[in-house]
Parts: C-alpha cells; structure tokens; sequence
C-alpha cells in the first residue's frame, strides 16, 4: 500500500469477526490501491485528507442506549440497531416472519453458507474503490437479508446506525438479496447521538433478481463533525424495479455512491437525493447507472439547499451500453445557494453508445425566484416565511418520493 | 426499388473526401525531430529577434518537463514527435505585392476549395490571409485595412513590424505552460496571423484566414493573436481543409484572443482537417488551444463547425475578467466513419454580471465518438453571473457513440446557472413526415440535420454559412444505420 | 383510382386490420368513421407506407400501380398526400424551405427543373390565403410551437401545394374551432376536382356539413363493417356505433 504519512485511518483498524475469504483477498487489494487526492477524477471535489488524518476507536460490543429519535414514529418496521457498528440484540427486533432471512453478518455466515457465497462481493468494487476495499477487508458487524421468491414483505426493516462514542470507526455491510417476484423496503438510517469525530463507511449490495422489487430509503442525520461514507452497489435482473432515496440533512463529510448495473430488460429504475448543508457540512453525492441491456427506464431527481460554508458535489453517470436500444434515462439536479460562501459542483454526465435512445439530463444552480418571493409578499407572507415556504416547496418534490407517509414526516421533522 | 439503408451505408463508405488532392509546390523544410536545435533554426530562419527565440527555449524547456495528456473516449496512436518536419515554408518565399504572384498551382487548389481569393474579393469583399502549411502566401485588403489602423498580416510580419504589441499579448492568454500541446506550441509555431483593431474601430470586412495542411508528415503549428483595442469591434473567419494523407497529422494551433474594455470579437471556425478514411486510416490530429480574454463590457463569441479531422481536441474558451463581460460559444461537431472529436468550452466567469451561452450540438455516425467536455466556472466575486448551456447529441448509427461531461463549478450564490443536454435519435416521425411530402430519406436527414444544427449555422457569417451547410451534408451523406 | 383488397396489417404481434376492403374513384369524397382505435389512422398510415405498420396480406391498386409496392416518397410524387392526426414538428426547418424542397424533389422525379422561386412565391400567397395562414406562421420552423388548431391548417397548407390526387385527412377537424373549420373545410372544397379523391376520417358529423360526402364508411375492429350515404353520419351521431357493433356481434 502507498503508506500516506498521515493515515491514521489505517492504523485503527484491525481485523477481526466475520471469517470469509472475500476478506483476506480485499485485503491484500487494498494493499495495491491508494486514497484518492484531488486528481482522483472521482474525487476531485471531495478532499478525504481530514478523514485520513484522524485517529478512531474501532469497537466489538454495544453500547446500551436509548433510541427514542432513531425509531420512526408508527412506522410499521422490524428494527435491526447497530451501536457504534455492533449489533445490538437488545434494541433489535427478533421476531420477523420465518419465511425471511434477516441476521446479522457473523451468524447468517455459519447459518446460509451457501447462499452468502454466491452473492456477497460478487458486486462490491473492490478493486476500483479504496473505501469498498476497506470495508470488505475490515468489516466485522452487518445486515443479511434474504426475501425469498414471491415472498412481499407488507413491513419495512430498518436498520439503525447510532455512534454514541467519539472517535469510532465502523466498517458495516449490508447484503440484501431478493429473489424473483419478492418485494422489499429496506430504511437505512445514520445518526449519532453525543458522539464526535467518527467515520462509518458503509456498503451495501443489493440484488434485485427477476420480477423483484426493492426500495432502499436512506436517512443520514449525523450530528455534525461526523463522517459518513455510504455506497450502494446494485444489480437487477429482468423485469424488476429498484428506488433508492437518499435524504442528507447533516454530517460534516457525507459522501454517496449510488451504482446501478441493470442487467435485464424492462427494468425500472429509480434514484432520488435531497441534501440541504449548514456550517461547513460538505456532501458529495456520486450516482452512476449502468444500462446493459435494452428496454429500460431510469429516473433521476438531486436537489440541494446548500447554507453558510457549505459545499455540494453532484456527479451523475448515465451509460447506455452498446446494443441497449429503446433506453429512456432522464437525470435533473437542482440546487440552490442560500448564501455567499456555499458552493455547488456539478457534474452530470452521459456516454451514450446505442442509438435509438432518449436520455436527457439537466442541472441548474441558483436562488430563489425573487418574483416569487414578491408575490408571497403581496399576500402578506413575511420574507422570511416566504423563504421557507419556497425551500420546502423545493424539498418536497423529492420528499414525495418517500413511499411511507410516516417516514416523510420523520424526515421533515429532522430537517426543521 | 426503394432506397435500401445497405445502399445507404456503402454510399457512405464509397464516400471519398472531396478536397483531398495535394498542391505541387516545393518545399523548403528543415529536418526531422524536435530538438533545442531545432527551435534555433526555426527562430533564424524566421530572423527573430533574441526575446522571441527566448520565449521559444523557455516553452520547450517547459514542454520536455511535461508528459501527453491521455483522455477518455479519445484514444490515438501518440504522434512520434521525433518523426515531424516541424518547419516547412513553400519555396520561392518572397514578398508579394499583388496575387498575380502566387504560385499559380496555389491558386488552383484555392479555387477547387471554392475559395479563391479573386472570387472572394470580388464577391464578398473578404479580406484573406492564406496560410499554406504554416507560412502566409498572400495577404489582400492589406491597404484598405491599413488606413483605418487595423493590422492584419502573417505572424512573422508582425514580429518584425510590430514587435512592442506581439511582446506585450504573446502568452498573456495562454501561456506556454498552459498544456503539453499549447507548449508545443509555443516552442515551434512556425507562422500564423496576427491582427489588431485600434481603439474604437469597426473593422469593416470580416477577416478570414484558411488554413491547409500541405505537405506529407509536417506537423502545423500556427499561432494566431487577435487584439481588440478598446471599443473595436471585428469578426474573424477561420477555414481548414486538409489534402488526403494516409498518416496521421499533428496541428497543434493556438489562438490568443484579447478584448479590451468594451471590445467585440466574433470568431468563426469551418474545420474541414481530412478525417482519415472509412478504416480509420489516416486523417488530422487537430489538438488546439484557443482561449480569449474579456475586459470590461466586452465580448468574445466562438462559432465553430466540426466536420473534419480523425481526432479533435479543441476547447474553445473565454475568460469572462472584466465586469459585464459575455463568452459565447456555439459549436457543431459532426463525426463520421472512425473519427473522434472531444470539444467543448471553458467559461470562467470572474467579474461581476458576466454573462455565458453554451450551445453544442453533436452529431455522430458510423463507428465514430463525440463527447462534449464543458466547464462552467463561477468565481467567488462573479456577482450575478448567468450561464445557460444546451447540449445535444444526435445518433445515427448503433456503432457510434455519443457522451458529455460538463462540469459545473459554482462558489457564487447570486449566480444562476442552467445546463441541459440530450441525447436521441434522428426521429423517425420526423423522417417519414418529410418523406409523405415527397422528399427522400437522404435528402430528409440533411433537412432535419440542418434544421437542428440552424441555431449555431445561424451564428455563422453569410459567406460561411453556405459553406457550412454544404460540408454537414457532405459529412453526412448516407449516414444511415 | 384507389382500390383495398382485404387489407391486413399489424404492428408486431399485433393485427389491426383485418381484411379491409375500400373502393375510391376519382370525384368522390370518402367519410370514414369509427370508434377509437378501429384502426382509422393504422389505415391512413399503410397507405401513406410507414414501415412500423406490416401489411400481412390483402393488395392495394392506386392508379393501376401496386401502392404497397412504392415506398413514402413515390406514393407522394405519384399524388397521395395524408394530413396527419399529429403532425410532426421539425425544429430549424422554415415551412417554406421544407415545401419549396419538397415540390423541387417532385419536380425532379418528373425530370422538371426545379420551380422558379418567383413561381414558388406566387404559389405560397395564393395558397396560404386559402387556409388564411398568417405568414409569421410560414416562416416558422415545420409545426414547432404551432397551436393545435394552427399545424391542422398547415397541413391544408402543405395539401393545396402539392396538389395531390388521392388526399387522405386524418381528423383534420378535431381540435378546431367553428371558424377554424369552416376555413378548413373550404381549402378542401376548393382543391376538390373531378380528378381527384379525398378520404374525411372524422368522429363528428359537423365537418361533414361542410365536405359531403358521396359514401360514408363505418370502420370497426379492423374491417369496414357498413358503408352507406351521407345520411350515415347523421344516423352515427344519433345512436353512435353499439347498433352497428351488436349486429356485428
Ligand atoms: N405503433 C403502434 N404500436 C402498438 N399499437 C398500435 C400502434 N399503432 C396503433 N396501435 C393500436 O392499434 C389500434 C388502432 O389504432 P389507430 O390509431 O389506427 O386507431 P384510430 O381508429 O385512428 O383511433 P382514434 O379515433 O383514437 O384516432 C389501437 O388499439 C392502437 O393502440
Ligand atoms: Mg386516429
């Protein structure tokens, strides 16, 4: 490994738990790849030099804690609770239905063996990402989460990760696998609670097989000075559907990797994002869609509120692959600048290599309609409450992709 | 027997290139290789004085310290910089006073580009200065232009005539660090145009400069300054074509554009390099930098139509500086058979109420590739800065490709940026709506081409536009997938 | 002049006509009429020859010629000319450079010179005045921005110069108003001869108060399922079709 003088990150870590091949060969990847500078194409917004110079704690048994703002109000959800990235059978729920898998990594591994083997890693860009590698090689805790074939699971799994200790590092992983004509909703939520200075790095693979349909609703509400970095990596099948809405309202350093391959015809998919960044919160938000076969649909709606210092990084990938035909991809990021000192960067991008194709993509940065701020004015609205009625408006146009009413309001509350 | 899409193809492929054929005239060149050497003997020969040579030696310097840049979706045999003629002058090299002294055999493939410089002058009343691989022939108009003040000649003249302006603007816009090729550049341009309008001048014709490459493995490095003295204004019109080679040719151009307070230049561009052959065989390396400068209330708008070479590589900017001041760019980049063009613009916006338009339309067919690379920049005291960009890419073929990148860097809340792209087919309603009126499929796809290409053709002077139009045709004829 | 024989045509797996027959000779006016999706504009669409719709058997005589045998531009050199339900929007291309190409395509066809722009000009007035085509609207690109009721009279427009011999109008009225229609209807009266034809597809009587018909056609589920005289319409926009669809039933 290029040993950077002051990664400390590395340092923290150690290997431990979940005992997998996949590990030891990320591992001596790892080894082969560097961290990303700002020459890093991938990168070049996001500096990650703050992250890799502190040092963290890395923990192996959880903490008892209260958890009254992690749970959604009247969700209806099975909760799965990881503390500072270990699993907590006490906060948890345990009692799901038997038709599904639901576990946690070290457990699911001695008990579904098989079915482990032949999906998790199988998707995880080990070898182009630093932070998947890491994860592979260092994570110890996760989620398993198998749906069986035609199985529609009515309630939504929640999985909770609360840090409540400074300086933690976690390295969690999620796994869910949803075979043909099943359907899932899987929340994912990030938050802290009295803790400072942590960094979990997450990933998540996601297999949508035949006729399947999975929605992944992502909550990150760190406390601020807090470090998030979350990649989604998914592949689907023919016919099947995948959304994945992603809401930021804080963290110091959040990025996203969202990477869809649609590998089958007449698929939906689906890809939302809302950020709105305060004090000099930095969120970085890299989605790419991958259309390898014909006949497919994607949608894709980012909208940011960046405030204060705050810094916003949209980099949006379609690509239609050679033979594709009949792609619809449609792709638009929004964003508006509150004050003088945010910045936004935007980079949308298409490669097209089929013909008969219609993709589109769209990016405007700006403020707020004065007009219409004047109207609400005339109509006795202060310009105040003009102003906040106008970035809820805007907010809410990606909030309204959230399918659960209760989970709408939960993020509302939060951004408030 | 209806028009068959096989026919369509081989047509395409029968496809020659309609300006490739090469002018008989000796040339005097100096030997192969890029050496410190090498760069001397260019100075000399051109009879520079000692800080030109030295700005020379510097960009070389600078050059042997820098590495190829490599890029996505451009992918090329790297030219062997060690195998260029990088000096080549038609001989007998003397000053002319009048066209009658060109070389006849100059005149005549001026006139089979259709651009003879009688016909132009009678008809149009362009001034011309024609640069054949890199030296300038014949310069017309010179006088009319001379009693407004405004100067327009061959670089190496103005070297020697007008030292103090090309001392105080050389590299001021892109210096020779700027890239590998702009330093190439730099160390080795051989000749190009210069041309300065006076303080608040309107240039009264537009000046038009064509340029060719001639002889067999000589790289083209032209270099173009344009200064507009505050409150000028002046429209000036760039034309390429190249004969057929089947090796591949370097041209590493730069263009220099400053437009002081209040100033306005128009630059047009035709590209016409030859584009290689249906296998790829061949056909310009087009690398160039072009960049301008904007003061105060001025305006710089770059019109470029791409049809030509096998790989271009062309990001046409403007440095928005002075307050109020406004970039334009519109382009139309048309690929065919195996070529590759990556083109954009850089808009970086640094004085307060500055104003961008990006138009770009792509068009690709048959095994080619056409990105579009954009950057949008918006500095922190860029108050009030609008940016629009609309970027299109229309397919032809399912072997083509089609890709954008824009970035888009805001650090100004008061800015209002807005980008759009899209990328289709040809639409087929569209086709079948004209073919029900009576027109042909061909002819159908040259219309609706056109038309889509009409909000950039109608940027385009007069003269050019026809010119324009007939090279997208041709590019496109039998396109088909 | 035009003659279908059991005409069938699908669109992939997909069979819309099934086995069609329609006999139009010089003179006449045709009204067809049908409820939605019978397949009125799959038929306008065959014989104008968009490749989307297969004909799968059944043969069409247009002239003594095989029509399905030419493909869209000969069928409109050789006189055939369809309004279409949504005319298309080409951005870029003026109206008139996309008629004056056009006509010249044609004239070359028929190894004439191209028109003279003069002549080309004259025409334009002379036929745009018929459909009362405001000349902002023909200097604009083909249909982009037109309102609804203002691409119906261009296509009008378009039909009067290239004077066609077999003109098909695919509900040309729907989306006009009154006055809008009775412009329409007159450009179509005037350009109406003894040597040409016209087939009306239409879902109101109304336009056929204004273009009489000499036989109306009720098209149903792919095939025509009753022809009569203009006393059809009126007894269609009484009852509608379910009398006529049991029957078939
Ligand atoms: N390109 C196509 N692909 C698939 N189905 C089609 C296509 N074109 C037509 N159809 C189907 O064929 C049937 C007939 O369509 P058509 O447009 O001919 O109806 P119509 O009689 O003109 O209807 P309307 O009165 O609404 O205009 C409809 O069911 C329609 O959905
Ligand atoms: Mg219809």
């Amino acid at each position: 490994m290029v040993v950077m003088k002051e990664n400390n990150l590395l340092s923290s870590l150690s290997q431990m738990g979940v005992g997998l091949g996949a590990k030891n060969q990320a591992f001596e990847l790892l080894k082969g790849l560097e961290f990303p500078t700002r020459k890093t194409e991938d990168w070049r917004y996001t500096s990650v030099k703050k992250i890799l110079k502190k040092k963290y704690v890395q923990f192996n048994e959880a903490e008892k804690v209260g958890l009254s703002n992690e749970i959604v109000p009247s969700l209806d959800a099975y909760n799965v609770v990881l503390v500072n990235g270990v699993y907590s059978k006490e906060l948890s729920d345990l009692n799901f239905p038997d038709e599904i898998v639901l576990d946690t990594f070290p457990k699911a591994l001695e008990e579904h063996v098989s079915l482990i083997h032949s999906t998790f890693n199988g998707i995880a860009k080990n070898n182009e990402e630093v932070f998947t590698a890491l994860n592979t090689s260092y994570f110890h805790e996760g989620v398993f989460i198998h749906i069986p074939k035609k199985v529609k699971l009515e309630k939504s799994i929640h999985v909770i990760h609360v840090n409540t200790k400074c300086n933690v590092v976690s390295n969690v992983r999620l796994l869910i696998v949803a075979d043909e004509f099943s359907e899932v909703g899987v929340v994912q939520s990030f938050a802290s609670v009295n803790a400072m200075e942590c960094l979990t790095n997450s990933v998540t693979e996601v297999f949508v097989k035949e006729n399947a349909k999975v929605v992944i609703d992502k909550v990150q509400s760190e406390e601020p000075k807090n470090n998030l970095i979350c990649t989604v990596q998914v592949n689907q099948k023919a016919n099947s559907t995948f959304k994945i809405n992603t809401a930021t309202v804080s963290g110091d350093f959040v990025r996203n990797g969202v990477n869809i391959e649609v590998d089958g015809e007449n698929c939906t998919s689906e890809m939302n994002g809302l950020y709105m960044q305060k004090g000099i919160q930095h969120v970085d938000n890299h989605t790419k869609i991958g259309h390898l076969k014909p006949n497919c649909t994607s949608f894709e709606l980012y909208k940011g509120v960046l405030s204060d210092k705050s810094t916003g990084v949209f980099n949006g990938k379609v690509i239609v692959a050679v033979d594709a035909q009949k792609i619809e991809a449609y792709q638009q990021n929004k964003n508006i600048l509150l004050s003088r000192e945010a910045t936004m960067n935007a980079k949308p991008e298409l490669e097209i290599f089929a013909d008969d194709v219609k993709c589109s993509h769209g990016t405007t940065t700006g403020q707020f309609d004065d007009e219409a701020i004047f109207y609400l004015q005339t109509r006795g609205i202060s310009k105040e409450s003009a102003k906040k009625l106008l970035i809820e408006a805007f907010a809410d146009e990606v909030i309204d992709k959230v399918d659960s009413e209760e989970l709408r309001i939960w993020i509302k509350e939060k951004l408030d | 027997m209806a028009y068959s899409e096989d026919d369509l193809k081989q047509d395409l492929v029968d496809q020659e290139y309609e300006f490739g054929f090469t002018t008989d005239v000796d040339s005097e060149k100096i030997p192969k290789g890029l050496t410190e050497e090498t760069v001397r003997i260019i100075s000399s020969k051109k009879e520079e004085p000692e800080w030109l040579l030295e700005y020379r030696l510097n960009a070389l310097r600078v050059f042997q310290g820098m590495t190829e840049p490599d890029w996505a979706h451009v992918t090329y045999e790297k030219p062997n910089l060690q195998d260029i003629v990088f000096y080549s002058a038609p001989k007998p090299k003397k000053e002319l006073a009048s066209l009658d002294e060109v070389d006849p055999e100059i005149l005549k493939t001026m006139e089979r580009l259709g651009i003879s410089l009688e016909e132009q002058k009678k008809l149009t009343g362009v001034a011309v200065d024609f640069v054949m691989d890199s030296v300038s022939v014949a310069t017309s108009f010179k006088e009319k232009l001379g009693e407004l003040g405004v100067i327009f000649c061959s670089f190496s003249e103005a070297v020697k005539e007008h030292p103090e302006l090309v001392k105080k603007y050389l590299g001021t816009v892109v210096p020779s660090t700027d890239n590998y090729y702009a330093a190439l550049n730099s160390a080795v341009f051989s000749d190009g145009s210069f041309c300065y309008i006076p303080k608040g001048t309107k240039c009264p014709m537009e000046l038009s400069t064509y340029f060719r490459i001639n002889e067999s493995g000589t790289g083209q490095f032209e270099r173009t300054l344009l200064i507009a003295d505050e409150g000028s204004y002046v429209s000036y019109l760039e034309g390429c074509t190249a004969p057929q080679r089947d090796e591949n040719q370097l041209h590493a151009a730069v263009v220099e554009l400053i437009a002081l307070d209040d100033a306005e230049i128009k630059y047009s561009t035709v590209q016409n390099w030859y584009p290689g052959d249906k296998n790829g065989l061949g056909g310009v390396f087009n690398f160039v930098t072009k960049r301008g400068i904007c003061q105060r209330n001025a305006k710089i708008s770059w019109t470029q139509v791409e049809t030509g070479s096998a790989i271009t590589w062309k990001y046409p900017s403007c440095i928005l500086k002075g307050d109020n001041s406004v970039g334009e760019f519109y382009s139309v980049a048309v690929t065919n058979n195996h070529q590759m063009a990556d083109t954009g613009t850089k808009m970086l916006h640094i004085g307060k109420n500055t104003k961008s338009t990006i138009i770009s339309k792509g068009i690709s067919a048959g095994m080619s590739h056409n990105s579009y690379r954009g950057l949008v920049k918006i500095g922190k005291g860029a108050d009030n800065a609008r940016n629009f960009s609309q970027c299109d890419s229309l397919l032809m073929t399912d072997t083509c490709g089609a890709h954008t990148y824009p970035y888009i860097e805001c650090e100004n809340s008061s800015a209002h940026l807005e980008h759009e792209a899209t990328t289709s087919k040809i639409g087929e309603d569209q086709k079948f709506y004209c073919m029900q009126r009576g027109i042909g499929e061909e002819k159908a796809i040259s219309l609706i081409v056109n038309g889509y290409a009409k909000e950039v053709l109608n940027k385009l002077p007069m003269e050019f536009a026809v010119e324009a139009q007939k090279l997208l045709e041709i590019s496109l004829e039998g396109s088909v997938g | 002049m035009l003659k279908v024989k059991n005409l069938h045509a699908s669109v992939g797996d997909k069979e819309i006509l099934k086995g069609l027959n329609i006999e139009v000779k010089a003179g006449e006016v045709h009204a067809v009429m049908g409820p939605n999706g019978s397949g009125k504009s799959t038929l306008s669409a065959v014989l104008a020859g968009r490749d989307e719709y297969e004909v799968t058997a059944g043969e069409v005589d247009y002239l003594g010629k095989e029509l399905l045998e030419l493909n869209p531009e000969e069928r409109s050199w050789e006189g055939v000319f369809l309004a279409f339900q949504y005319p298309v929007e080409i951005p870029g291309v003026s109206n008139i450079n996309f008629l004056k190409t056009a006509i010249n395509e044609r004239r070359k066809y028929f190894e004439q010179d191209p028109i003279a722009a003069k002549d080309f000009l004259k025409m334009v007035k002379e036929k745009s005045a018929l459909v009362e085509l405001s000349d902002k609207l023909k200097n604009r690109s083909v249909n982009v921005g037109f309102s609804g009721g203002e691409k119906k009279r261009n296509e009008i427009f378009q039909m009067a110069m290239l004077e066609p011999k077999l003109s098909i109008l695919d509900e040309t009225d729907s989306g006009l108003d009154i006055d809008a229609l009775r412009i329409v209807a007159h450009g179509v009266n005037t350009l109406k001869s003894k040597d040409n034809a016209t087939i009306v597809i239409t879902h109101y009587q109304r336009l056929l108060d204004y273009i009489i018909p000499d036989f109306v056609h009720v098209l149903y589920d792919g095939r025509i399922i009753k022809t009569g005289g203009k006393e059809l319409a009126l007894e269609l926009e009484e009852k509608g079709y379910d009398w006529l669809t049991k029957e078939e039933a």
